[in-house]
């Protein structure tokens, strides 16, 4: 189906790339259909989460394996049963990213993922069991701002 | 912060018409249970502070002008995040 993207423009998504929020995101539950749009850029595949009825909103978001050695998320049984899980294998993590002006301030939300039930391209953001996870973590962390707040 | 300590089947309210009660203690979570207002929005802080931080993603700079540059630098060998 053709997006309107708020990054790129029009972009062509197959049905695989297209997910279902009942619930939409936690502070957008209005909207509950989002695209995954991806992008290549000097070999890094940047990636973003798009509404597909309006440009907005539009999130940049992370593989978390990709970015945290050892990401090991505890889904609550309710949310795997939300999400009809069968099986961890086909389920699909998301962090959402909040990115500044100086980009390298970038901080992505492990805390609380979209977590994609591949199979049935149904999707929940969930707020892992975790403990130590947080909601701000600099990607790109700055020796000195690690006293900052 | 006020810090009250209370053991199992003992409650506490807070201002007129909020009441909460220590259910049970499970390893190390304490399990509440509140009684309050309809009106009164009861989440864990999480949800509260993921929808902020959901809300600051959506307005910020997300077109990532410059981003593989130093993806790359921070994860050398790990030039695909696929």
């Amino acid at each position: 189906m053709l997006v309107n993207t708020a990054v790129l423009g029009p972009v062509e998504v197959s049905a695989d790339n297209i997910f279902h929020l009942p619930e939409g995101l936690y502070g957008f539950e209005g909207k509950s259909d989002y695209a995954l749009i991806t992008k290549q850029d000097e070999d890094v595949t940047l990636k973003w989460f798009q509404a597909v009825d309006s440009s907005v909103p539009c999130f940049v978001v992370f593989d978390p394996f990709e970015i945290v050695e050892g990401y090991d998320p505890v889904v609550e049984p309710s949310d795997l049963q939300y999400l009809n899980c069968k099986d961890a294998s086909e389920l699909l993590f998301l962090v959402i990213a909040v990115v500044p002006e100086d980009i390298s301030g970038i901080t992505v939300n492990l805390k609380s993922p979209i977590v994609i039930n591949k199979r049935e391209r149904r999707a929940r953001q969930v707020i892992l069991a975790n403990r130590d996870y947080p909601i701000r973590f600099p990607l790109f962390p700055q020796p000195e701002e690690n006293q900052k707040q | 912060m006020l810090v009250i300590s209370r053991r199992i089947g003992e409650s506490f309210v807070i201002g007129e018409n909020i009441e909460a009660t220590v259910v049970d203690i499970v390893g190390e979570k304490v399990v509440l249970g509140i009684t309050a207002p309809r009106e009164i929005p009861i989440t864990r802080i999480e949800v509260s502070q993921t929808a902020e931080q959901n809300l600051a993603a959506a307005a910020s700079n997300i077109n990532l002008h410059g981003f593989a540059r130093l993806y790359k630098k921070r994860f050398p060998g790990k030039g695909d995040n696929k």
